[in-house]
């Protein structure tokens, strides 16, 4: 009787011993949809260039960078949609997912002034909101 | 020739005795009887009286001829029988010690039984969650695990392994409590009551017959045991 009761307590010590509450909330930033995303970065700048545009007889220089998305590290199931935001721009642009069929997309940064860096901030979408992402940044010639 | 004839007076005494049943007396230290009322010649006689449990009492009745006398008394109990009364009351507070933590331990078990299911069930539920998060794509899904769902299913899990503790240790404390008791009542029986003051009232005591009158001896075995 006493070794039984010896053996269940000693299973119930280990049982609640194994089964951990090891789940923090901080450390949930592996899944590039969520917003506090903090792994290996998600899109990467391939190439940049600087092309001129018109508007109203006006020259501007609008700055390219074509991006790459990392996704391999990606959650197989559904798709995705991407947004980016040029820093101290107030809105942000949706690409279109017509430009994202092959993982590959160009971000625009429009009215550009030669020899200055800009930086984008880009991040995963899906459903209506912004997931994680990096900045890139490029110099306009 | 005259001759007299002298017939003695006799008066009668009424017992009222506490207990009112079952009590007996001895007349003079002679003659046992076990009546309610009892007639006498004139003059002072001695009462031995006795009922089972009770300490005999010896008392002097002074009877008058053609009147009624009442012998009101009541007969304290035997210090065996007080004893024995207190021992029982024990015993039966042992007893009912004996039955209290088999019922602690018992709830405590269906307690963490159900606190472990419960248990199980929000630890599975947290590893859903974490499984959930991997595979989510939905941005406002994954705010929403990490911001309500997961901290409230935290909270279900730190419940479910507090009533866990809790239950387990009601119904460790319980058989600990068991096995202390069980181990201190060890060989517990109950207590027998033997009637010293029934062996010294019946020991030398004349009881009238038809056929003449006996004195009677007792010998009390105890069976209860």
């Amino acid at each position: 009787m006493k070794r039984n009761l010896l053996i269940g307590l000693a299973v119930l010590v280990t049982s609640i011993g194994c089964r951990k509450d090891d789940l923090n909330v901080a450390d949930l930033n592996t899944n590039p949809f969520d917003a506090d995303y903090a792994g290996p970065a998600i899109f990467e700048k391939v190439a940049e260039r600087t092309v001129p545009y018109e508007i109203d007889s006006v020259i501007y220089q609008r700055l390219e960078v074509d991006v790459r998305v990392n996704t391999s590290g990606l959650p197989t199931s559904g798709g995705y949609g991407v947004r980016y935001r040029a820093q101290h721009w107030s809105s942000g642009v949706n690409v279109p997912p017509a430009d994202l069929a092959d993982g590959l997309f160009t971000l625009s940064v429009l009215d550009v002034t030669p020899g200055l860096n800009y930086c984008v901030e880009v991040r995963l979408t899906n459903g209506g909101g912004a997931g994680g992402g990096n900045t890139l940044c490029a110099t306009a010639e | 020739m005259p001759t007299c004839a002298y017939a003695q007076a006799t008066g009668t005494v009424r017992m009222l005795i506490d207990p009112g049943h079952d009590f007996q007396f001895v007349v003079d230290r002679k003659y046992r009887m076990q009546q309610r009322e009892v007639t006498l010649g004139e003059g002072l006689h001695h009462f031995s009286v006795w009922a089972p449990e009770r300490t005999i009492v010896d008392t002097n009745v002074f009877v008058v001829g053609g009147r009624s006398a009442e012998l009101v008394m009541r007969l304290p109990y035997s210090a065996e029988y007080v004893a024995y009364r207190d021992a029982y009351v024990r015993y039966q507070n042992a007893r009912k010690l004996r039955v209290v933590p088999p019922v602690v331990f018992a709830a405590g078990a269906l307690w963490a039984g159900l606190s472990y299911g419960a248990y199980t069930k929000a630890h599975d539920q947290l590893q859903a969650d974490r499984e959930a998060y991997a595979v989510a794509t939905d941005p406002g899904r994954i705010a929403n695990l990490k911001n309500e769902l997961i901290p409230e299913h935290k909270a279900d899990f730190k419940r479910a392994r507090t009533s866990l503790i809790l239950g387990s240790s009601l119904a460790a404390v319980g058989a600990g409590a068991f096995w202390y008791i069980r181990h201190r009542t060890k060989g517990l029986s109950a207590p027998t009551f033997e009637d010293k003051e029934r062996i010294r009232f019946e020991g030398l005591t004349w009881i009238d017959t038809r056929r003449g009158g006996v004195f009677a001896a007792a010998v009390s075995i105890p069976l209860a045991r």
